[in-house]
Parts: C-alpha cells; sequence; structure tokens
C-alpha cells in the first residue's frame, strides 16, 4: 500500500467554494456605503475562517493506493472514504493548468461507469510525480509499446472549430470574462471594451440596420471566442494506441492526457455538421465514460477527415470496431415525417412574426431581423433533415449494432457494440406502417438514440437479429 | 450463505437527528417570534407537524430497512408503507463510498453509498465492522 498526499494547491480551489461567502458583508455596503471599513474587517475575519476550513480539508485527503484498488479518504466532521476497484475504471484523465504547471501539480480525474453527469467519480490535484504513480500503478502490466499513432493538422482542426463553435457558448462565455475582467480590471477596462465594440458596430451600420449590425459584431465575437476555445483545446490533438488502452492528449495552454480502456468504450461515432456535409469532410467522436465530460471539451478523436480516410484512422486505432453498412433504411413515404417537424417551425416563424410586426409596428425592423435569424436556423434543420432521409437507417452485422439519424444540427452515424445495447424501444402509432426506433445503451452522455421512418417490420427485423447476435 | 445486515441503530440516529431538528426549529420560531410579533407565528404552525409527521415515519421507515449480502449480490429491502426490494449483483456496482457524520461516529455506524450505472444506493446505518466487511467484498478483493 501506498500513502500520497494531495497537492497544496488544493487550497487554493477549496478556497474558491466559498468565495460566495464574502459577498454576504459586501452586500452590507449596498445599505451602509459609509461602513466599508467594518465589512473589510468582516471580510478578512471570514477569509480567514474559510482559509482554516480549507486547510483542514486539505490535511484530511489521505490516498491509498493498492494493487487492484485506490481509497480516497476525506472530510473534517463527516468522514468518507471512497473505494474504486481498477476493473472498473473506464478512463483517467490528466491535466497540467497553468497554475498548476507553476506549483508542479497536475489533476488527475479517474471515471468510472457510474455516469454521473458533471462529477468523476475521483478528481484530485496531487503531485506531479504522485498523479503519474496512480497511473502506472492502474495501467499493471500492461504493454505500453505504441501500436499505432495518429495526429491531426491544424488545418484539419480549424475545420473542425469552424463548424461546431457555437456562437452563444462564446459570447457567454466571452460576457462572463468581460464582467469578472471589468471586476478585477476597473470599470475603465469595460468602458474601453464597449467603446471598441461600438466603434465596431458603427462601422457595419454603414451598410446595414444598426440594429443587425451590433447583433452581427456580437455574434461574430461569440463565434470567434468559441473557435479559439475549441481551437487551442483540442490544439496538436494526438492519439496513440497501445494494446488495451488509446492515450488522447491534446491542448496548447492547458495540456490534457486521457488513457481511455478499449473494453470501455461504448461506441464509435461518425458525426457531420452541414458545413462539413458540404465539404465531404466527417468527424469521429468516442463514447467512454469520462472523455469529452469537461466544460468545453468534446469527445473527439478525427476533428475532420472524409469518408474513406475517417475509417482507415478509425481500423488502424481501434480496429475492435467494426463499421457496419445500414440494412434498413427509411422507406419513401417517410419523407414527409423527416420535413413536418421544421416546415412546422417555419409556419410557426412566419404567422408569430407577422402578428408581432401587426402588434407592434415601430418595432418591425427587430422583429424582422429575429425571425429572419430564426428562419435561418429552420431552413438549416430542413435541409439537415432532407439529408438525413437519405442517410438515415439501421444495421446490425456480426456483433456490431450501427445507427444513422440527425440531431437538431448533426447528422449522426454510431456503431456500437453488441454488448453496450441496454434497450431496445419500438414506438408508433395504431395503422401506421411506419415506427421509430429508439436504442439506449451504456453512456454518461446521450443515452438514447432514435431513428425514424422504418417500417415495423424491419425494426422487428433488426431487433430479432440483435438478440440473435446476442445469443451466439 | 446469506448474511442479513439490519440497520438497528438507525431508529436511534433519526430519533435523535429530529430531536435535534425540533430543538433548533423551536428556537428559530423563537427568534421569530421576537422579532416579528404574531405574524410570525405561522412558522411553527406549518413546521412542527411536519417534524411530527417525520418523526413518526422515519423510526418506521428505518426499522423495516434490510440489506441481505449473498456471493454474488446485494438485496436491499426498504420503504414505508410501499415496500421496496432492489437486487443489485457485485458486477454492477461501479464504486462505493463510506462515510460517517459525527453522530454516527458516536454510535458507531457507517452510511455505505453504491454507485451504479446511472444511480446510487445508500445502505443506511451499518455497524462499522459489517460495513468494514461489506467494502472488503466490494474493493473485489
Amino acid at each position: 500500500m501506498e500513502n500520497i498526499r494531495a497537492h497544496p494547491i488544493t487550497v487554493f480551489y477549496l478556497l474558491l467554494r466559498y468565495i460566495f461567502v464574502y459577498l454576504i458583508p459586501a452586500a452590507g455596503l449596498i445599505i451602509s456605503p459609509d461602513s466599508w471599513k467594518q465589512i473589510a474587517w468582516w471580510n478578512l475575519t471570514l477569509f480567514f475562517a474559510t482559509l482554516t476550513v480549507a486547510l483542514l480539508q486539505w490535511y484530511k485527503i489521505r490516498v491509498n493506493l493498492y494493487t487492484n484498488h485506490i481509497i480516497v479518504k476525506s472530510g473534517i466532521l463527516k468522514s468518507s472514504e471512497k473505494i474504486i476497484p481498477f476493473s472498473k475504471i473506464t478512463s483517467i484523465d490528466l491535466d497540467t493548468q497553468l497554475l498548476s504547471k507553476l506549483t508542479g501539480a497536475k489533476s488527475i480525474r479517474i471515471e468510472t461507469n457510474a455516469r454521473r453527469r458533471k462529477k468523476a467519480s475521483l478528481s484530485l490535484r496531487l503531485n506531479k510525480s504522485d498523479a503519474d504513480k496512480i497511473t502506472d500503478t492502474i495501467l499493471g502490466g500492461k504493454a505500453r509499446e505504441t501500436i499505432s499513432q495518429y495526429q491531426v493538422k491544424h488545418r484539419r482542426l480549424s475545420l473542425m472549430a469552424i463548424s461546431g463553435s457555437n456562437a452563444a457558448a462564446g459570447f457567454l462565455f466571452a460576457f462572463s470574462v468581460f464582467s469578472t475582467g471589468g471586476r478585477l480590471l476597473g470599470h475603465k477596462f469595460q468602458e474601453n471594451l464597449l467603446y471598441t465594440l461600438e466603434g465596431a458596430a458603427l462601422f457595419a451600420s454603414k451598410v446595414l440596420p444598426p440594429f443587425a449590425s451590433f447583433a452581427g459584431v456580437l455574434f461574430f465575437i461569440g463565434w470567434a471566442v468559441s473557435f479559439i476555445r475549441s481551437f487551442s483545446r483540442h490544439y496538436s490533438l494526438t492519439a496513440l494506441r497501445k494494446k488495451d488502452y488509446l492515450v488522447v492528449t491534446s491542448g496548447l495552454i492547458t495540456y490534457r492526457e486521457t488513457i481511455l480502456f478499449v473494453k470501455s468504450i461504448n461506441s464509435i461515432e461518425l458525426r457531420q455538421t452541414l458545413f462539413l456535409r458540404i465539404l465531404k469532410q466527417y468527424s469521429a467522436y468516442l463514447q467512454c465514460a469520462g472523455y469529452g465530460k469537461q466544460k468545453g471539451e468534446r469527445a473527439i478523436l478525427i476533428p475532420a477527415a472524409d469518408h474513406q480516410k475517417c475509417l482507415e484512422i478509425l481500423h488502424e486505432l481501434l480496429p475492435e470496431f467494426e463499421v457496419v453498412p445500414l440494412q434498413f433504411i427509411p422507406q419513401k413515404k417517410a419523407g414527409l415525417q423527416f420535413a413536418v417537424k421544421p416546415l412546422s417551425y417555419i409556419a410557426l416563424i412566419i404567422i408569430f412574426s407577422a402578428v408581432l410586426i401587426i402588434r407592434f409596428t415601430p418595432y418591425s425592423s427587430v422583429i424582422l431581423l429575429f425571425s429572419a435569424a430564426l428562419l435561418l436556423l429552420a431552413l438549416w434543420q430542413l435541409s439537415l433533415s432532407l439529408i438525413s432521409f437519405r442517410t438515415s437507417g439501421a444495421g446490425v452485422i456480426d456483433n456490431t449494432l450501427s445507427l444513422s439519424y440527425n440531431s437538431a444540427f448533426s447528422l449522426h452515424n454510431l456503431h456500437i457494440p453488441i454488448d453496450k445495447v441496454r434497450q431496445i424501444e419500438i414506438t408508433g402509432s395504431k395503422g401506421n406502417p411506419l415506427c421509430n426506433l429508439t436504442v439506449f445503451v451504456e453512456s454518461d452522455k446521450k443515452t438514447s438514440h432514435k431513428v425514424s421512418g422504418l417500417t415495423l417490420k424491419e425494426a422487428k427485423k433488426l431487433k430479432l437479429r440483435l438478440r440473435n447476435s446476442r445469443v451466439s | 450463505m446469506t448474511k442479513v445486515y439490519a440497520a438497528g441503530k438507525a431508529v436511534f440516529l433519526w430519533e435523535t437527528r429530529l430531536l435535534c431538528l425540533a430543538i433548533s426549529a423551536a428556537l428559530f420560531s423563537g427568534i421569530l417570534l421576537a422579532i416579528f410579533g404574531a405574524v410570525a407565528a405561522a412558522f411553527p404552525i406549518i413546521a412542527f407537524p411536519v417534524i411530527i409527521f417525520f418523526a413518526f415515519a422515519a423510526p418506521k421507515y428505518f426499522s423495516s430497512f434490510q440489506c441481505k449480502l449473498t456471493q454474488k449480490e446485494i438485496t436491499i429491502i426498504s420503504g414505508f408503507p410501499k415496500v421496496k426490494e432492489r437486487t443489485i449483483p457485485f458486477y454492477c456496482i461501479q464504486f462505493a463510498e463510506l462515510s460517517a457524520t459525527p453522530l454516527e461516529k458516536l454510535l458507531k455506524i457507517a452510511t455505505i453509498t453504491i454507485y451504479l450505472s446511472g444511480t446510487k444506493t445508500k445502505l443506511h446505518s451499518l455497524t462499522q465492522e459489517d460495513a468494514a466487511l461489506l467494502l472488503h467484498r466490494l474493493k473485489g478483493e
């Protein structure tokens, strides 16, 4: 047994949890702005109290490393002891943030199939050597030589970041940085930034209506922030295939290394956004508990490659996973089923905007702008649904189930080992020969996948094939 | 061989917890009455029936709690008035957590939380020896 202590940097992260405590006396400033001296004393007292608690919490963290399991003890008043057997570990995530790099610490996140949405099964900040020691013990006698390797080119990564960057998420991130930065650097910083934004919007307003130009500038900033985040997070993405596991490394500012045990990979997925579809490119994702779980991270393996190249890389890295062709595809009469949802969205947008323009005529330009943006999204979804009608379907060969369907803004093609399928559901209405096939799989993210437009006969045949494959 | 663990001290633990809750609710009501007068009487009128209900229901719930351990699975019987029986095969357990609050430590009991795929379940108020034995099984040793 080995005894390991958490890195002292843990105290800083524990202290961050109590940051809201300082806001209580600070709120007193609103009631009596002159009592800032008293409030400062209160905050100082609170700081030392929380520091004591954080120090005690850090002191109480003990990691005991055994040959086949790990035990982590923690807690001041309420003591707890977490026991994780190595056989249940699906992935190990090691990352070195800037602060950790300066202090010689490393974050280690150990994941199991416990499917906790945000929290890891075990998350610790340790000395670099201790984190490596734990990783080595978990990997045990597993062969370390690299069988195959794949490194992403920056051009391919840019394609993925361009197609997958979400303007809204980027804008929210930029807004939080702006407000926090403003608080830290003073109002002058916020004013300057606003002035620059206003300037950019004024420049654009020479060719566009004022509101549209301002919204456009905000949208572009959001998208650019999201692009930079995505690009820097997955910068220099490399996958190394060892005998029993896959090592994925990436990151520009924060270096991240994820070890994925091949037996724990629940499915592989080829994904296309409309943008990638136009360029005839695919992205490959891995569904494995813990991978792509952290904020802003994606469970990506291949950012962008043509279909043939994608299959070649996947075969090199994960030869255990078969890519199965579709055997059951939607019938011609199911076409309307695919188009009806986006078409109804389009109709609703037109009706609502017409009503709003009649009711609030002075704001018609703003309403028109919003309606146009929504209409664009609905048209985007309509084109994806129509493509999906041609590409959807399902298939089973040997031990792999293949599913192809579309979600809101992308096309998915999943290949799932049959032993990872948890449940199959066939839904439809009486008298209608068409049905929906929903497959529930083992995952800590999306657990259900729905293929529409199959005939009831086909769906039942697929279910039977799946059962036969399982039995054999 | 089947080993049965009954949460013997759980009833006492919950009675103590409820007593603490009742005392703090009474103190809080007193403070509210002193500050806001008759209007604050609404708080004890609402709070105490809730506490009385739990004082009746919680011991009943925990006295019906039972945990059976066999070679391959754990069976947990719990619930009042609706009884629920859950059987968890060992291979489904992802990891476990043993915890003890100060009051539990005083009574020399502990709680085990078992994390399964997508859900978790708690084994309440096991004696520390029983909890250690059960954990030994969960470690996969």
